[in-house]
């Protein structure tokens, strides 16, 4: 799998706008929930949230990547979400989150867990990428950076 | 299987690096903070503190990052290497040469495949 590939222009979301970071949580869950089959959104978010409640994960660089491992969902769901106005996360360099990937995956896919996070932590080395993503009008758009900058990495294995 | 050392000089490519690592499964890996001969030379002997431009590597510290792994991953961890950090041909990006592993005692289960486990 790449990002580019199981994200898409319905689990792209830009310009979105949420008063703080639980609102914002509880919003992608929601639309996510409404392309793929969540048997339990509201759970969802509890479970997103405990997980932020620990340490965030707000990276750095405007970066965050909300997850939750063991989450009950039968596929891997990925969601992203550029900010109209940056949000604060109480990130690792204090500075408010403009990109957000939520990464969700069930039971026994902890390596696969790992690899996707592994691999958004190395996208947010990417200065121009990040830009990119934060300026993109659209979904197509955001999809089209993404694609460019994975084209170049294989696919994360399952 | 193959013990392969990286000696990395761009030391602010070190995250990045890990971070392919594991998107390779590449689990672990054990990184010594470390010092070139040209370092050690130029900051300790004052006859060669002006000529840092002629010996290698001119930075104040260095990783050498060990690892073990299967022979058929060398050349995708060395494009990994190139990619986060600069083609290998060039100076002052690093090293990587791999040795030969008799025995290993201690490695995790499921070492075989090299790759991590998919428990939770």
């Amino acid at each position: 799998m790449k990002l580019c590939t199981t994200l898409s222009e319905e689990t792209v979301f830009t310009g979105i706008s949420a008063p703080d970071k639980q609102a914002l949580l509880r919003e992608m869950v929601r639309r996510l929930a409404a392309v793929h089959s969540c048997a339990d959104p509201e759970g969802l978010v509890e479970i997103i949230l405990e997980r932020e409640q620990e340490i965030s994960t707000g990276i750095g660089g405007g970066v965050a990547i909300p997850h939750a491992n063991q989450a009950p969902v039968t596929e891997t769901l990925l969601a992203a979400a550029t900010l109209a106005t940056p949000l604060e996360f109480n990130a690792i360099d204090g500075k408010p989150v403009k990109l957000v990937f939520l990464v969700l995956t069930g039971s026994g896919k902890a390596g696969l867990h790992l690899k996707i996070l592994a691999r958004i932590s190395r996208m947010s080395h990417k200065e121009q990428l990040l830009q990119d993503l934060i300026n993109a009008d659209s979904a197509t758009e955001f999809l089209r950076h993404l694609a460019d900058f994975e084209s170049k990495f294989t696919d994360i294995s399952a | 299987m193959k013990l392969l050392i990286i000696i990395l000089n761009k030391e602010e490519n070190l995250d990045e690096l890990l971070e392919g690592f594991l998107e390779m499964d590449i689990r672990g890996a054990t990184v010594i903070n470390s010092k070139g001969m040209g370092s050690i030379l130029t900051s300790d002997i004052p006859i060669f503190a002006g000529l840092k431009d002629l010996l290698q590597g001119n930075r104040p510290g260095n990783k050498t990052i060990l690892t073990l792994v299967e022979e058929d991953r060398i050349p995708v961890i060395v494009n990994l290497f190139e990619d986060v950090v600069g083609k290998l041909d060039q100076p002052g990006n690093g090293i990587i040469f791999t040795l030969p592993v008799a025995d290993v005692i201690g490695l995790g289960r499921n070492f075989d495949s090299g790759r991590i486990d998919e428990e939770s």
